[in-house]
């Protein structure tokens, strides 16, 4: 999978989720280009972040965590987080699935 | 203008923000109408999906995995567009303190969006779940 150039707000989400989790292995990519939406635009994102912060809590927890870490640009810029967190205990290089193709464009 | 935040914060903290933020914002607080006008809705059907879209046309597609995911599993399900109601829209956010939308409710309780609920199908987990809660599914326990 090619690597586009990482844009600002790509950067900014990654930054905080490296100072929050300290993640073993750290994912952030812009998904804004499978969605009917002006290009360039970087709204849809899918991060997987593997961390012992995660270790013993349910998936909604660990959403939530990661939810709560972002929640100010999920407030105004980002529209869509696919979020997989996963305790390091049980990472093992698993590759996070494609996100959908959405058809729709509308706004946040 | 994006600022980068250089101190770490404690998750409770950030936590704690994020309701107050939530709150404090002009026209972000929940009302209690809206809040009573969401808890009925989430309670008056066994399964309730805030979707883009509806169900026979989702409009977005995590919305539409939403519906992929319960359709497999034989769940019938109440869906609202939340396209045409902003008041829900930015309400169920809230009131679910879940920031995204599709979010899926089971007996009156925000089970997740669209990652968690595929998570909970791929980990053969959900119709445990759904048995627990009463919920009539294709690989229950019947």
């Amino acid at each position: 999978m090619s690597t586009l150039s990482e844009g600002p707000v790509a950067r900014l989400l990654k930054e905080k989720l490296f100072a929050a989790f300290q993640p073993k292995h750290l994912e952030v990519e812009c998904e804004s280009h499978l969605h009917n939406v002006p290009k360039g635009a970087e709204k849809h994102f899918r991060v997987q972040v593997v961390s012992d912060e995660f270790e013993g809590k349910r998936v909604i927890e660990r959403h939530r965590l990661v939810n709560t870490c972002l929640a100010k640009e999920l407030a105004t810029t980002v529209h869509a987080l696919r979020i997989d967190a996963i305790p390091t205990s049980k990472w093992d290089g698993q590759k996070q699935e494609d996100s959908p193709t959405c058809r729709g464009g509308f706004g946040k | 203008m994006l600022r980068v935040l250089s101190r770490q914060a404690f998750s409770m903290v950030r936590a704690a923000n994020f309701s107050a933020s939530a709150s404090s914002a002009g026209g972000g607080g929940l009302s209690d109408e809206v809040r009573k006008r969401i808890d009925g809705i989430v309670k008056k059907d066994d399964v309730v999906v805030f979707m883009k879209g509806t169900q026979q046309e989702p409009a977005c597609g995590f919305s539409r995995n939403v519906k992929l995911v319960l359709d497999f599993h034989n769940v019938k399900f109440q869906d609202y567009n939340v396209l045409t109601d902003q008041e829900l829209r930015e309400g169920v956010k809230i009131f679910s303190e879940w920031p995204t939308i599709p979010q899926v409710y089971v007996k009156g309780e925000f089970v997740g969006g669209c990652d968690i609920l595929i998570s909970m199908h791929k980990d053969g987990e959900i119709s445990d779940f759904l048995d627990e809660k009463g919920i009539s599914n294709k690989y229950g326990k019947q």
